[in-house]
């Protein structure tokens, strides 16, 4: 049965209707017919393609990783194999998913199966795209500012987001190492959630990776919301927002309260902070974590006269426009004479959004709700000459991820028939509360359609 | 504050990156509007902690027993240019200029 | 005008640890190129740093040996530049926050004691290995080096003078050997030494413009391109001219400096924490197991040889000039009970052989037990001095005890006084006209009258002994 499944993928994928989610599909004769005896066996599963698996090309949407094939295998792909899951392919993406529309990928942009002519969202666009289509129930992907739940709510399926330090990071090519976490993605919360079950746990091999019990996140489907405090966060809903968006968060909030949570008006004051932030200290990681493509032991070189020649060419041809950008944003703001105006005081700000979230769920708020994004999916090409305007599009995902927080982002209806999504914000550790509130305001939407 | 090209040219050299002439002008644009957006955090007041996410409560050595010894690999496979177990790339600038092999 | 030198030092400690710093590649020297790495080393896309413990033992020791104060926490940083022996494009080290501060370093240059402090210490990966004599035309990269552990250890410009640097290098030298971190050796790179050096009007107070002189390969070497450097400061100080701030290398075939590319040089390294790696944290509790844990050091060591065993300064500064000499001249004196004796066994006929064998006193052919059974045998009169030496020389090629050796060569001591009394009256017999000179007082015949008796014993006889049957023999 799965094997038929990479075979429609493909076919689906080359007509005219083809959404470019895949960079590479698995040919059905590698499908791997004895598989492992585990909670996702014979389960077809996309793996975004910044992650690194064996026997599949790992490109990170980029030019000068077009042919790399990783030699060895990200933890969190190694667990899914554990587990019988059956991987189909690597999913397109912005270019070391720096991006919010799966736009700068070098093999094209994806497309939301939606609306053809709009975005998925980014950076891991492709993921939500083969589960939002029916490919696969379920798809990896990775969050550096919002890059699973943003998607998520464009498509129209359910971005679950850990926390900091909840998966293992091996394997993952980095972007922002202190914010990066690979994020599951599902056609309902269910399958989101089982799939971060498997992937979850500490890896000796990613010091940034927690020892901690696994969340019981199956156990939460079913738990409801009554008695939980959601925290309705006033920054998250500014009058500037689409009124459209304004009443399908409303109505979600209102589901809630229906099904017993307590709704709470809170405030995250620094969250004005949040963009800057973000924008300082994720190019200043990727600019040095970037650093070694330099053509020298692996990737796609251009040559040159002398060494500095050949990793300059190497680097200006192999990366796209949005990669140079934050390489030189990110240079730029650590170098020298700059590096305590933006760095320094980005890591304070950094500081502040971690302590409204303390100070937040310190009086006994469960999990907060907002909007997952200020506008539904945009036309493609909307905003790629505007890096300010794309980026904005991050403003309420962005926190989670500056405070390591877990976060989801879960289908509450749509506007002129594009997908809204409602995002649950919940404590360190908590994905389970995130999971149950999911759970509720999918099953309670579902009622509302009907 | 606004960056000037040059400051631009030379964040690009430090980053290994090449920029034509249309291409810096661009980009000293975008950063330059960036940096605008970013410059709000000059408004933060105080000093405040830095430290931010959940990964300071995290191990700080590897557990020796998990590790199995080296994880070898073959490097040549994914090598641009190898030779002889070597992976190869241009000279540094002077270095074999004259032909000299020194 | 006269001048005051000005001297601080960086030196690069490789810690013998048996794996890389943040991965689990075996450190190993001179193996086939790009076989001891990993994906971690290699900087592959994906891989991630994991710490080492064992390095961090090495490295808290190394600054506890040098007096510095160790943190609770120290950070891991980036230092970011392009090469390509460098596979991430970044070094992981530590900047701000580092393992160790403000330790110091006493040692002794021309009899007197001097102090250099030290500013810091902190640990770093090391990077590969960039060749350009392999192959034509093209260069070769080798990243087995890579990812070996290092600590950074650097000083206050508190040396003087380039013969008080090397001094001082020397002792360092010395106590990383005692506290067994690193193997020191400078031909493999695992010890490296940069020099900072200025020069100022003396009863000066402030510094003047330095010079860096990295690439230096051995303790002399350092001296001479100290001694160099200085020379060309002075005489474009003297001539009224001014220092540029550089960076030099020196050339041990050349025996010169030469200034570095100003492209090698132009660096903005832009540190920041690494986030790949969290804080490192040390508790006052492993600082003070790691502090008892600690061997005497070398001066200490002396200064005990000195007053428990009664040794002279120097006898003394030899018998501790390493841990493993020291450690084997004890254990011998304690087996005899004799100190005096062990330190002239030691540091002479001992310290010969083992240097004609090329060993040190760790593995050293005769160890210590064995060599206290032969000096008991000479204690006890059973072999002579001359036996002794003689047997020391073959228990370093076989592996035997000192009794068994000495009996199957027939090197027992003859002392059966009726078997010497009849060596005596027949060399007697046999040279009346010198016993007869004896008598009539040149006693200096004595000497030639005992070397026939020797002689006549096949040199079994117990020489004092002889001495004392042939003095009373021609004296009756």
């Amino acid at each position: 049965m799965t094997r038929s499944v990479t075979t429609r993928i493909r076919e689906s994928e080359a007509g005219p209707e083809g959404l470019n989610a895949f960079i590479t599909v698995v040919e059905e004769s590698d499908v791997p017919t004895d598989l492992p005896d585990g909670p996702l066996q014979g389960v077809p599963v996309a793996v975004k393609d910044n992650i690194a698996t064996l026997g599949l090309p790992t490109t990170c949407g980029s030019r000068l990783l077009e042919h790399y094939r990783s030699p060895f295998e990200a933890t969190a792909v190694r667990k899914l194999r554990e587990a019988g899951a059956v991987i189909v392919g690597k999913t397109n993406l912005d270019e070391f998913a720096m991006g919010s529309s799966t736009e700068n990928s070098a093999f094209g942009p994806a497309r939301n199966p939606h609306d053809r002519t709009r975005v998925t969202g980014g950076s891991s666009g492709g993921s939500a795209a083969a589960v939002a289509a029916g490919y696969v129930p379920m798809a990896l992907g990775s969050e550096t500012g919002g890059s699973v739940r943003q998607p998520a709510a464009f498509c129209g399926v359910a971005g679950l987001k850990p926390t900091y330090g909840r998966v293992s990071r091996y394997g993952l090519v980095a972007f922002a190492s202190s914010m990066d976490q690979i994020g599951t993605f599902g056609r309902t919360v269910a399958d989101a959630a089982r799939l971060l079950e498997v992937i979850a746990g500490h890896d000796p091999l990613d010091a940034t990776s927690i020892d901690r019990p696994a969340p019981d996140l199956t156990g939460a489907l079913d738990r409801g919301v009554d008695g939980l405090v959601v925290g309705v966060p006033s920054e998250y809903l500014p009058d500037s927002l689409d009124p459209g968006i304004r009443e399908r968060v409303d109505r979600a909030l209102a589901r809630l309260e229906r099904e017993g949570a307590e709704l709470r008006e809170v405030s995250l004051p620094h969250s004005r902070f949040a963009i800057p932030t973000y924008y300082v200290i994720a190019p200043a990681e990727a600019s040095s974590n970037l650093s070694r493509f330099d053509g020298v032991r692996y990737g796609v070189r251009t040559e040159g006269d002398d060494i500095g020649d050949m990793v300059e060419a190497t680097r200006t041809h192999g990366f796209g426009t949005e990669v140079q950008r934050r390489i030189m944003l990110g240079t730029y703001a650590l170098s020298a004479g700059y590096y305590e105006q933006y760095y320094g005081r980005a890591q304070r700000a950094r500081g502040r959004i971690v302590q409204d979230f303390r100070d937040v769920f310190g009086t006994g708020v469960d999990a907060l709700f907002t909007p997952t994004t200020p506008t539904t999916a945009f036309p493609l090409g909307e905003w790629l000459d505007d890096p300010v305007q794309m980026y904005l599009s991050d403003v309420f995902t962005v926190t989670a991820n500056l405070a390591g927080i877990p976060g989801m982002s879960v289908p509450i209806g749509t506007l002129e028939g594009l997908p809204v999504g409602g995002q649950i914000l919940a404590p360190w550790w908590r994905e389970e509360t995130a999971v149950a509130i999911g759970s509720v305001l999918e099953s309670t939407l579902t009622e509302e359609v009907r | 504050m606004s960056v000037k090209r040059e400051e631009v040219l030379r964040i690009a050299k430090l980053a290994r990156l090449r920029l034509d002439e249309d291409e810096l002008e661009r980009m000293t644009g975008d950063l330059n509007s960036i940096l605008e957006h970013v410059d709000a955090l000059g408004s933060l007041e105080g000093d405040g902690e830095i430290a931010g996410t959940a990964f300071e409560e995290g191990p700080s050595t590897r557990d020796e027993e998990a590790s199995d010894g080296e994880r070898g690999l073959d490097p040549s496979v994914v090598a641009p240019a190898w030779r002889d177990g070597f992976y190869l790339v241009p000279p540094p600038p002077g270095v074999h200029a004259e032909g000299d092999g020194s | 005008m006269s001048w005051e030198v000005v001297i601080g030092i960086e030196i690069h400690v490789q810690l013998r640890t048996e794996r890389k710093l943040f991965c689990a590649n075996r450190v190993a020297f001179g193996d086939a190129p790009n076989t001891h790495v990993c994906p971690v080393c290699l900087g592959l896309p994906g891989a991630l740093p994991t710490l080492n413990p064992e390095a961090v033992r090495l490295a808290l020791r190394t600054a506890l040996a040098v007096e510095c104060t160790v943190h609770e926490r120290s950070v891991w940083a980036r230092k970011n530049y392009f090469y390509p022996d460098l596979p991430k494009g970044y070094q992981i080290t530590q900047f701000e926050e580092p393992l160790a501060t403000d330790g110091r370093v006493v040692f002794d240059v021309d009899g007197a004691e001097r102090s250099v402090r030290i500013r810091r210490i902190h640990m770093e990966e090391d990077a590969g290995k960039l060749v350009h004599d392999r192959f034509p035309g093209v260069s070769a990269v080798d990243l087995n080096r890579a990812g070996t552990p290092l600590v950074e250890i650097v000083t206050e410009p508190d040396l003087r003078s380039p013969a008080q640097t090397r001094a001082f290098l020397a002792a360092l030298k010395q106590i990383l050997e005692y506290v067994d971190v690193s193997d020191c050796n400078m031909e493999e790179g695992s010890l490296r030494a940069d020099a900072n050096v200025s020069l100022r009007p003396s009863g000066s107070e402030t510094l003047g413009t330095k010079t860096e002189i990295k690439n230096v390969n051995s303790f002399s070497g350092i001296e001479r391109a100290l001694e160099i450097e200085i020379e060309r400061q002075r005489g474009v100080l003297e001539a009224g001219g001014s220092i540029d701030q550089q960076t030099l290398l020196w050339d041990d075939h050349r025996g010169a400096v030469r200034p570095m590319r100003s492209k090698e040089e132009s660096h903005d390294y832009r540190y920041f924490p690494d986030p790949d790696l969290p804080t490192l944290r040390i508790t006052p509790d492993t600082v003070a197991r790691a502090r008892s844990a600690l061997p005497e050091l070398p001066r200490a060591r002396r200064a005990r040889f000195v007053t428990e065993h009664g040794l002279s300064e120097y006898d003394a500064g030899v018998l501790t000039q390493t841990a493993a000499t020291a450690g084997y001249f004890e254990a011998v004196a304690g087996g005899i009970a004799d100190a005096k004796t062990a330190a002239n066994w030691v540091m002479g006929p001992v310290l010969a052989l083992m240097n004609e064998r090329k060993e040190d006193a760790t593995g050293f052919a005769v160890g210590a037990p064995r060599l206290v059974a032969l000096l008991t045998l000479l204690r006890e009169g059973v072999v002579s001095d001359g036996a002794a030496k003689k047997v020391l020389g073959l228990l370093a090629t076989e592996d035997a005890d000192p009794r068994e050796i000495v009996e199957r060569e027939g090197l027992v001591q003859v002392r059966d006084t009726g078997q010497l009394d009849a060596w005596v009256a027949e060399v007697m017999e046999a040279n009346p006209d010198e016993v007869q000179r004896y008598r009539d007082g040149e006693t200096r015949i004595l000497g030639f009258l005992m070397g026939r008796v020797m002689a006549a014993s096949r040199g079994k006889a117990d020489p004092r002994q002889v001495n004392e049957l042939l003095r009373s023999a021609l004296e009756s």
